[in-house]
């Protein structure tokens, strides 16, 4: 083996080839950290804005369309109805336990304290529907 | 003895008043119940015109006069 790298050496071509190959490893490694940083660099490529991605619908051909505001806005006070009467449900549930614990002979406190938000919240669901429904 | 009858006469009443009031409450957890499936209904239907009906405003005035007469209802056995 010794004697093989000896001879190696000792070639001229064998030492042209061996810078060539050095060379050559070289420039693979200084693409590859040119590249590296010139990715790092370059701005990644940003998302026009989520807002009106998230507001996407499809038509019939399967095809994103966006929506307009006036359909965004009817979107928005919808789950807006949504998160109401679902908080409604949570206070009505409330009352119910609460009622459930009370006696004829006792006035709760908590009781009256559920129902008038059990009440304010209805009041504001109602009018949130007409509204809704006016558009 | 008129005493006894008025005392009497009270308790009946807000025996009465508490069946009232547990009788609202339930009425009012359905209404609430059912007025929730409607709204998430509209909510995830993806066309504008996927509005609410008018039975659902309905509902929810019911469940407002609901909790409306729980709360007096509850408030008189105070005044009593």
């Amino acid at each position: 083996m010794s004697a093989m790298t000896g001879m190696y050496k000792a070639s001229p071509r064998g030492q042209a080839f061996r810078w060539m190959i050095r060379g050559l490893g070289l420039a693979v490694v200084a693409l590859f950290i040119l590249h590296s940083g010139v990715a790092q660099q370059a701005p990644a490529p940003v998302a026009p804005n989520p807002e009106p991605a998230a507001h996407l619908q499809e038509d019939s051909g399967n095809a994103a369309v966006p929506l307009s505001p006036q359909e965004i806005l009817v979107q928005q006070r919808k789950d807006q109805l949504a998160a109401d009467t679902a908080l409604l449900l949570k206070l009505a549930n409330e009352l119910k336990s609460e009622m459930d614990k009370s006696t004829k002979d006792e006035l709760s406190i908590a009781v009256i304290k559920k129902a008038d938000q059990v009440e304010k919240l209805a009041r504001k669901v109602r009018d949130e529907m007409r509204l809704t429904m006016g558009n | 003895m008129k005493a006894h009858d008025n005392q009497k006469r009270f308790e009946q009443l807000n025996v009465q008043r508490h069946k009232e009031m547990t009788s609202d409450t339930e009425k009012l957890l359905a209404l609430a119940n059912r007025l929730k499936a409607e709204a998430d209904k509209a909510s995830t239907g993806k066309a504008a015109t996927d509005a609410l009906s008018m039975d659902a405003v309905r509902q929810a005035e019911q469940i407002e006069k609901l909790a409306h007469s729980v709360r007096e209802k509850m408030r008189s056995s105070v005044s009593n």
